[in-house]
């Protein structure tokens, strides 16, 4: 549920990018790692028995890559969707929808972080991290392997 | 072009920071509470004049085109005298590639040729007088990237009738590090920023996209990456063990990506501005030789020191 409550603002809580342009359709491309992440969860991830910060069961998959590090998917949710959601959220409407608590966590490390997806029903994607890079490949062909 | 590299929202747009101050129980960032910095009012004023000063400078970003268009026949002619407006503006150093997809917003559609890299230089000294100063010294070199990248946006479409926005911390939609990269600005660090070699990561950016025909610069390498695989005074000095050993590869080149779950308890849960990382780097004064600079950077390294950390060993 939103808090529409906005936050009172100060001088510094106007230090943010004026981000009108930004737009809410979730690209194709992360879609379709998070998609592979997914499925590769789905298929080979483990059960670990952790719980993550709310409470939601954690499952990993990891295995070596391209350049010998470890990749490792951790996926926090009570069930595994096929998908994220088709829109992302937009970066002005975050200060004023706290409270927020996502349902599904997705996130890449390879080793490092560089994805890291929050997500609630079809409520718009939260991006926490994202880095592009060499792993992407490498996700996307195991991906396709392991299918 | 359709861009392809996510940008980090910062403040309370940023939904990691967001998720950080929910799991314990905040409602805003220590940092930027009223009451902050009631110690030093005339330096929280300054800081704060400079933050408002780059939000009023956003809407200047863009604006109309004059029609009567100058022919550029000379492309670097024009390369030179924009880079010369450029530091006559308080850029420190400017570069100039083609605009690349890499550098734009994630999804954003950019409609321009080439970008111009505009850095303002913080005075590597203030790390000496505590983290507000060091602030107000970003702050302030922020807001002159503001100044400097609207001047030559308006220069462009006002004077020579091409198309120009200026991009900087009121609004942007380009990611910094990789143009830095290409104009030859130096090279990514272990602690996440650019290295140059004269003026190690105290600088700040500002950029211009433009359909201006001008000549590109170079990447340029001078062993940094190299470097900061045996260096680890920043990674040793980060308070919040944000800086990693390892990397990833982006197109051959290393990127070590901070921590920001473990970066944010310390840059913005406590209420002092840190800098740690950029002030510790041997390279602020190690490529140009400045004894000025080498001198500071002793004198940092013992206030580290002091404060409990130590240089590791092995270290250059």
């Amino acid at each position: 549920m939103k808090d529409t409550k906005r936050p009172r603002e100060t001088v510094s809580s106007l230090n943010y990018r004026e981000a009108e342009g930004t737009p809410t359709a979730t690209v194709p491309e992360l879609k379709a790692l998070a998609g592979a992440a997914l499925s590769l969860i789905a298929r080979a991830g483990a059960d670990t028995g952790e719980k993550d910060f709310d409470g939601r069961p954690v499952r990993r998959f990891a295995a070596t890559i391209s350049d010998g590090q470890t990749m490792e998917i951790a996926f926090a949710g009570a069930d595994i969707p096929s998908g994220i959601p088709d829109r992302t959220a937009h970066p002005s409407d975050i200060p004023f929808e706290r409270p927020w608590v996502g349902d599904y966590r997705l996130a890449v490390s390879a080793p490092l972080v560089v994805m890291d997806l929050f997500w609630k029903g079809d409520e718009p994607l939260r991006i926490m991290g994202f880095s592009r890079g060499d792993w992407e490949a490498d996700l996307a062909e195991m991906a396709g392997a392991d299918a | 072009m359709i861009g392809k590299s996510w940008i980090r929202e910062q403040g309370l747009q940023d939904p990691l920071l967001v998720e950080a101050l929910r799991r314990r129980g905040w409602e805003d960032v220590p940092l930027w509470r009223d009451g902050a910095n009631k110690d030093q009012p005339e330096l929280h004023e300054r800081r704060n004049a400079a933050i408002r000063h780059w939000n009023e400078m956003r809407p200047l970003r863009d604006g109309p085109v004059n029609p009567e268009r100058v022919e550029v026949t000379d492309t670097a002619a024009m390369t030179a005298e924009i880079k010369r407006r450029a530091r006559e503006a308080g850029g420190a150093d400017v570069g100039i590639t083609s605009l690349k997809p890499e550098y734009v917003e994630l999804g954003v559609d950019l409609p321009h040729r080439n970008v111009i890299a505009i850095i303002c230089s913080e005075d590597y000294a203030k790390a000496l007088e505590g983290p507000l100063e060091v602030e107000v010294e970003a702050m302030e070199a922020y807001a002159l990237c503001a100044d400097a990248s609207t001047e030559i946006a308006r220069y462009i479409r006002e004077e020579l009738g091409y198309p120009a926005v200026a991009h900087h911390n009121g609004s942007f939609q380009v990611q910094a590090i990789p143009v830095f990269h290409d104009v030859g600005f130096g090279e990514l660090g272990r602690h996440g920023s650019l290295i140059h070699p004269e003026l190690g990561s105290n600088f700040r950016p500002g950029f211009v996209t433009t359909d201006l025909p001008l000549d590109y610069d170079s990447p340029r390498e001078f062993g940094i990456q190299d470097y900061c695989m045996n260096c680890n005074l920043c990674r040793q000095n980060c308070p919040g063990d944000a800086i990693p050993d390892d990397y990833i590869t982006t197109s051959g080149i290393k990127r070590w990506l901070t921590n920001i779950d473990k970066c944010y308890p310390i840059s913005r849960f406590r209420e002092a501005y840190c800098h740690i990382c950029i002030d510790v780097c041997p390279y602020s004064y190690k490529e140009n030789g400045d004894p000025v600079k080498r001198d500071i950077f002793k004198q940092y390294m013992k206030v580290r020191k002091d404060e409990g950390y130590k240089t590791p060993k092995g270290d250059r």
